[in-house]
């Protein structure tokens, strides 16, 4: 059973936004997060708002140079979409290894992003591929790249009578993009470790550009420069793995919890990323 | 407040609490225990219910979200009368089940997969299964259960 709380069911966006802006209200979703959250006692609402029925919240809208993915989409409808298959695997894969089937014909990417654990599998993905998040509220609205929107730990930057709207992702940046997922069980695990590779490649073949994100190894998702580095203008099959391993350790900060060790974390994000660069090597046509 | 859906084919309409979940307004107002209650954190899958044909946590869904649109299937729409729904008569013949806890909802996510996916290879069995706990079958015959109603194995 929940705490007593009042509901709203949103029709319309400005609906929603009054009654978060001006009513007191937390937006829900999927509830997956939110409603677990108040049954254990971690979080209070006495005014809930369902956000799951408004359609400028749970469109996905494929464009020439992007996608437009709203943040209450199911995860199984974003994981349906052939636009993200096509054009971000990296994010496909993420969702499709969020929780259950259940969980994902629930769950949105704007509740992953909005509770921002370090472990958030949407949000490592997002932060990869430089997502924009699209935020709007009854004066208006702003963007603000994803980096910047997870200040902290489970920290975001939206103000209080905000919503995110959705996130903006640009086409064609990436030749490679993969994401993987370590947990102690196979579905509705928190990952130990996840994270995200984005590789290019210039004419040449050699790499030009990657974007590595790791989660759960810091207090929030964190981003690699520093092992990026160590890949550039190498060939993707003649990558100094243990060049690569230490510069990853060096970059992260585990601690050890229910989950794993920090040892553990910290050994295995090291195979793991070596682990993408051997699946792009594989995948890379010379 | 008054809330209508469709349950199991037919419109019902239940007073319900803004904070209540569609797992308790199941079992405690429409007193229809078949949905189970395991953890009721999403982790687990004994409540799993259909709506609109996917599969869910009940425990999380709130009632009072719910409109006349909604259908909502429990364990107990799948039957006709005495006649078992094949994913029903196939779990009782491959001993699909020991206690039986899991198996309502085990049962309707394999109904929303198959009904998705008609011919699902054994790795994607798995995964349609993987949001269901059972701590009795070791899942073996489970898997088998929905080998015998696809048809690629044939049942004694």
């Amino acid at each position: 059973m929940f705490p007593k709380f009042e509901l709203t069911k949103a029709a319309t966006l400005q609906e929603a936004l009054r009654e978060i802006g001006e009513n007191n209200g937390t937006p829900v979703c999927g509830g997956t997060d939110l409603l677990v959250q108040l049954r254990g006692g971690v979080r209070s609402a006495a005014h809930v708002v369902d956000i799951s029925g408004i359609a400028e919240l749970t469109e996905i809208r494929e464009e020439d140079s992007g996608v437009f993915i709203g943040a209450a989409c199911p995860l199984s409808a974003v994981q349906a979409n052939s636009a993200v298959a096509e054009h971000f695997p990296a994010l496909w894969q993420a969702v499709s290894k969020v929780g259950s089937a259940q969980i994902r014909n629930a769950a949105s990417l704007g509740g992953n992003v909005q509770t921002a654990s370090p472990a958030a599998d949407g949000l490592v993905a997002l932060m990869a591929l430089d997502a924009t998040v699209c935020l709007v509220s009854s004066d208006g609205a702003r963007e603000m790249p994803i980096s910047q929107f997870n200040s902290g730990f489970k920290k975001t930057e939206l103000r209080g009578s905000e919503l995110i709207r959705g996130f903006y992702l640009k086409k064609s940046v990436w030749d490679f993009q993969e994401f993987f997922k370590i947990g102690r069980r196979n579905a509705l695990a928190i990952s130990v470790v996840n994270g995200a590779v984005c590789i290019r490649y210039c004419g040449d073949g050699r790499i030009e550009d990657a974007a590595i994100v790791l989660g759960a190894v810091s207090p929030a998702p964190i981003r690699l420069k520093a092992v990026e580095q160590v890949l550039m203008g190498c060939a993707v099959d003649c990558v100094d793995e243990q060049k690569l391993r230490d510069a990853v350790v060096d970059s992260i900060s585990p601690i050890s919890d229910i989950r794993a060790s920090k040892e553990y974390r910290s050994y295995i994000a090291g195979v793991m990323v070596n682990r993408m660069l051997r699946s792009a090597a594989k995948k890379e046509v010379v | 407040m008054l809330v209508s859906f469709n349950l199991n084919g037919n419109p019902v309409e239940v007073d319900v609490m803004p904070h209540w979940s569609l797992l308790d307004v199941l079992r405690d107002k429409l007193e229809l225990m078949g949905t189970k209650k395991g953890c009721e954190t999403g982790e687990c899958g004994a409540c799993t219910v259909l709506l609109n044909g996917d599969n869910v946590n009940s425990c999380l869904v709130l009632a009072s979200k719910l409109s006349a649109e909604d259908e909502v299937t429990t364990i107990e729409g799948l039957a006709k009368d005495a006649l078992l729904h094949p994913i029903q008569a196939a779990f009782a013949e491959r001993g699909a089940l020991q206690c039986g806890y899991c198996t309502p909802g085990m049962i309707l996510s394999v109904k929303a997969m198959l009904d998705k996916n008609p011919h699902p290879t054994r790795e994607q069995i798995k995964e349609g299964i993987s949001g269901n706990l059972c701590r009795c079958t070791g899942y073996e015959q489970i898997v088998e259960a929905v080998e015998v109603v696809i048809g690629e194995v044939k049942d004694q």
